[in-house]
């Protein structure tokens, strides 16, 4: 009889506790859940990427680039040397280092990572077909542990507003022109292999296609691929589908 | 369950940017961000010099001041060019631009060609790796800078959507010699403030010149001791005719949009008033009846209003009417002194001189009073007179003791500068595109 109730008190402490922790996931979760379905490919092969950035950079101070500028289709950009370091260490150091440096429980992440992807307007679509990743993680739980944390606070956040830093800096908006900070855009492109644009960067202009319309989407396609190598997105970002929204009302305000 | 939740959320929290769009296929990308600042900044572009020999490093020359001048661009310097020999046949070797950052590039080749001038040009956009423009234009040899205004007008239509204004010339009254000894006269130059011409008019002191629509004629007032007259002036054939003979001071005249009409005020015993004058059968309506100073008539675009200055309230204040005069009302209520108002060619705005703690200045306001933007401020700027987009506005300012000069400052009032002549000037009027 007593054993009973030890045992029903026991479960009824249990489920008070299992109710409280799901709440708390509940409340700021959300992206790190997404994210760490792509962790496990950010920490496997930080060394793939090197030669890919350094083939990038050699091109750009050789003022002979002529040639090699011109026949490749995926359009190897010269980036502008001074701001950017080599976009290897950035992806691979962050990975493994914010885990140790971040040992708070997995909630903090979580809240802080909720306003930040809204303040920075930085969000990750969960596609159906990357989160079966998290049951994979069965072999890698070590990985997961320490990945979690550190992609769920860090790492992807800070590629993506590496991102937006790159782009915020290429993108000369036309502000003094009538109609030109009324003008929103939505540019799309492809990453590929070393943060590269491959295939071509598509924009929709949100109203009417005005002339000044039509002048600032050409200034946002151009802003993308001056930006590009991005060289801040980690390897399991190649591939993926990345849609811009440049705001001018914003922007010229 | 949680986890459900959590990517439910994810996904609304994605989709927000998209909804915001209102893009019908933004939820097919991965990743979604929204860029709210930028690097706003006249545009970096590359003018090398057109092949052709001296005319075509004229020509590039032209173009490169005139999209400096419009505040929009930034002309690179030459010296840090990469690739030279630029053929217009082929495409540029975009890596050694992208090096020097410059946005946009414009090349061209420049031939005489049968006693014909033969301009080509290609636009590209350097990171795109794409042309934007390319096209030929034919002329006489000594007409080269005409071409090169062209061209300006073509390059800043396409890299900001708006309509150029350097193909254009401008109609002013030119002043030279000292006090006591100061001449004036009509005169007339290109947007840039070469090959000025003056125009005999006549012996009285003109004033206020004004373009048709067309740009064909203008029409002015020619002040003399006996009185004053307004003329309309052929440009073409330098035929000159008044509109007639009217009781009292004629002044302020304007051309309606469709160039059928002529407003303007007549002054008769301390009282003015706004006439406008129907140029095919010389039938003349009077708009105003208030016993104030009613003048300086500007019609809107679409010609169903007119602003005008009176001050029927105790002080110079701008009004707005209907073109047949009706529903007078008073759209200036901010304090100081309202002139000369004119409507601009997109009807977005009215600039005006305003007189207000000492000084004068140039701004627009909206046709409703709204929105007023204070661009300038001296000791004397007076005059505005629009460019054919709506974007940049010329003024004449004059220094305490000093002559007056023509200025330009566009409507952000970031671009002020004065008009590359060297002359002195006054009562600036701004043609239309030429065809």
């Amino acid at each position: 009889m007593l054993g009973s109730v030890l045992l029903h008190a026991t479960v009824a402490v249990l489920l008070l506790v299992s109710w409280n922790f799901t709440r708390d996931l509940k409340v700021g979760s959300v992206v790190p859940v997404t994210i760490v379905s792509q962790a496990p490919d950010t920490d496997v092969r930080p060394a793939e990427q090197a030669p890919v950035e350094q083939t990038a950079q050699t091109e750009a101070p050789v003022p002979e680039a002529p040639p090699q500028a011109e026949p490749p289709v995926p359009k190897p950009k010269p980036t502008p040397p001074p701001p950017k370091p080599a976009p290897t260490p950035k992806v691979v150091k962050p990975i493994p280092t914010p885990a140790p440096a971040k040992p708070a429980p997995p909630a903090k992440p979580e809240k802080s990572l909720d306003l930040d992807a809204l303040s920075a307007s930085i969000s990750k679509l969960a596609r159906p077909a990357k989160p079966s990743s998290a049951p994979k993680g069965a072999a890698r739980a070590e990985t997961a542990t320490q990945a979690r944390p550190a992609l769920g606070t860090g790492v992807a956040s800070a590629a993506m507003s590496g991102l937006v830093d790159d782009l915020q800096r290429r993108w000369n908006p036309n502000c003094n022109v009538e109609g030109g900070r009324d003008v929103q855009l939505r540019v799309t492109f492809t990453i590929g292999a070393g943060g590269q644009v491959v295939g071509d960067v598509a924009a929709q202009i949100k109203g009417p296609t005005t002339p000044v319309a039509r002048s600032a989407s050409d200034r946002a396609v151009s802003a993308v691929y001056a930006a590009a190598p991005f060289r801040t997105l980690p390897r399991e970002f190649y591939g993926e589908k990345i849609a811009v929204n440049f705001n001018a009302r914003e922007a010229c305000s | 369950m949680t986890i459900l939740s959590k990517r439910t959320l994810l996904a609304a929290l994605a989709a927000l940017p998209a909804a915001a769009f209102g893009v019908p296929g933004a939820a097919r990308a991965d990743i979604e961000v929204n860029v709210n600042r930028g690097d706003v900044q006249p545009l970096p572009i590359a003018l090398p010099a057109f092949g052709g020999g001296q005319v075509g490093a004229d020509i590039a020359g032209v173009i490169s001041a005139n999209l400096q001048r419009s505040g929009l661009f930034r002309p690179l310097d030459p010296a840090s060019f990469v690739e030279r020999d630029l053929n217009t046949a082929v495409q540029p070797r975009f890596a050694a631009w992208q090096q020097i950052n410059a946005q946009a590039l414009v090349n061209g080749q420049a031939s005489v060609v049968g006693g014909r001038l033969q301009v080509d040009f290609r636009l590209w956009d350097v990171f795109a790796e794409k042309q934007l423009l390319g096209l030929q234009f034919a002329s006489s040899p000594e007409n080269w800078r005409r071409v090169a205004h062209k061209i300006s007008d073509a390059v800043y239509e396409r890299l900001t959507g708006e309509k150029g204004y350097f193909d254009t010339r401008i109609a002013f009254v030119a002043e030279s010699g000292g006090r006591g000894k100061k001449t004036k006269q009509l005169a007339i130059m290109d947007q840039d403030g070469a090959n000025p011409s003056y125009i005999p008019v006549g012996d009285g002191e003109i004033m206020t010149p004004r373009y048709s629509p067309t740009g064909q004629e203008i029409t002015y007032m020619e002040l003399r001791p006996e009185g004053s007259k307004i003329y309309l002036l052929n440009l073409d054939t330098t035929r000159r005719e008044t509109l007639g003979d009217f009781k009292g001071m004629v002044f302020a005249p304007r051309f309606s949009p469709d160039g059928g009409k002529v407003a303007f005020s007549v002054e008769r015993g301390g009282n003015s008033d706004i006439f406008v004058m129907d140029l095919k059968s010389h039938a003349t309506t009077r708009l105003t009846t208030d016993p104030a100073i009613d003048t300086s008539p500007s019609f809107s675009p679409d010609g169903t209003r007119i602003a005008f200055n009176s001050d029927r309230s105790g002080s110079p204040e701008i009004y707005i009417m209907g073109a047949d005069g009706s529903n007078p009302r008073r759209i200036t209520f901010a304090g100081g002194r309202y002139t000369t108002p004119v409507w601009s060619p997109t009807g977005e705005f009215i600039a005006f001189t305003k007189q207000t703690g000492g000084e004068f200045h140039i701004g627009i306001m909206r046709p409703d009073g709204t929105d007023e933007r204070i661009l300038t401020s001296s000791y004397l700027d007076e005059g505005p007179a629009w460019a054919p987009n709506g974007r940049v506005l010329l003024f004449s300012r004059q220094g305490a003791g000093g002559g007056a000069k023509l200025w330009s400052v566009d409507i952000t009032g970031r671009v002020l500068q004065p008009l590359p002549y060297p002359g002195g000037g006054t009562d600036p009027a701004w043609s239309p595109l030429l065809n």
